[in-house]
């Protein structure tokens, strides 16, 4: 239990920290790159912009403590990490003005919600391709171990 | 590796120093087995089909958690249900067994693989056939334990 209330804490600071990030480094490319327009339409509604990314970061990075949970079977886990990320992140990108809704062309917002999957599915796919090789260095290592033993092992000629 | 030896009949706790570079799995495997040298034999029970048997660290394989059960596998594969909660079988089996999730304890020299998995965990195969995971918590530990860089 003690564990678990730890691990929340840990994650929720986790996905605080990554919005926060992530909403300075928007911050900053969107200044530089537009000047006043962007800029004044962050400042005109900061409060609501900095809370936007905070939430974002906690549904996206914060739920990733769903892969912590035993119980849960591993396409659950992705299932939920990427329904809440997106459930959450679409929405409050749409309520913020961070990606622009056209009624009339349904197909333009539809695209939108595709693109913004497939950003997803790519950050999900570079933390997969760090953990195989991850995977890969241990394998080696035990090989080492494995043939060590077998050195260990083999009768003295 | 010099080992020196000092054979002193008046020694009344004996005491080792070792002058190395890094820590290994052998060298903390050595120091386990130096420091509970005059400890006893350790053994524990464990039942499967209602029979009670003696088992030694070295014939397990894997110790989890399932359901409200505490088992192991040995190096067949069978199935033993144990009577020592998970943490204190932890200290028990000595430094060859590591952590690899809140609930799984195993054997590192009995590892066959690990393999990435699709929701950020890592698969480990036994050499029994037995398939667990190592999570994201226990990896630091797992790779210091292998003696690489956490």
């Amino acid at each position: 239990m003690k564990y678990m209330v730890r691990l929340t804490i840990k994650y929720i600071c986790y996905g605080i920290s990554w919005g926060c990030t992530c909403f300075v480094f928007m911050c900053s490319v969107w200044v530089i790159c537009s000047k006043d327009s962007i800029a004044a339409f962050l400042l005109d509604d900061f409060v609501k912009h900095a809370a936007g990314s905070v939430l974002v970061g906690l549904a996206c990075g914060g739920t990733a403590i769903v892969y912590q949970l035993e119980r849960l079977s591993g396409i659950a886990k992705v299932l939920i990490h990427f329904g809440v990320g997106m459930g959450v992140f679409y929405p409050t990108a749409l309520y913020l003005g961070w990606i622009p809704f056209y009624p009339e062309r349904i197909w333009y917002t539809i695209l939108q919600f595709l693109f913004s999957c497939g950003i997803f599915a790519a950050i999900w796919f570079c933390f997969y391709l760090f953990n195989r090789s991850e995977a890969k260095k241990i394998n080696d290592r035990l090989q080492e171990l494995n043939e060590n033993d077998g050195q260990k092992n083999r009768p003295v000629p | 590796m010099k080992v020196e030896c000092h054979i002193n009949a008046g020694c009344k706790e004996p005491s080792a120093v070792l002058h190395i570079k890094k820590m290994t799995p052998s060298i903390t495997e050595a120091i386990s087995i130096l420091e509970h040298e005059d400890a006893d034999v350790l053994a524990f029970t464990a039942t499967k089909e209602g029979k009670t048997y003696f088992m030694e660290p070295e014939e397990l394989e894997l110790v989890r958690t399932e359901g409200r059960e505490i088992v192991c596998y040995d190096k067949q594969g069978s199935r033993y249900i144990l009577n020592k909660p998970l943490y204190e079988l932890e200290h028990l089996l000595g430094s060859r067994f590591v952590r690899v999730s809140k609930s799984t304890i195993v054997h590192i020299r009995r590892i066959d693989h690990v393999k990435a998995g699709f929701n950020g965990t890592m698969e480990l195969m036994m050499k029994n056939g037995i398939k667990d995971y190592i999570s994201r918590s226990f990896r630091k530990s797992f790779k210091e334990k292998l003696g690489m860089e956490g």
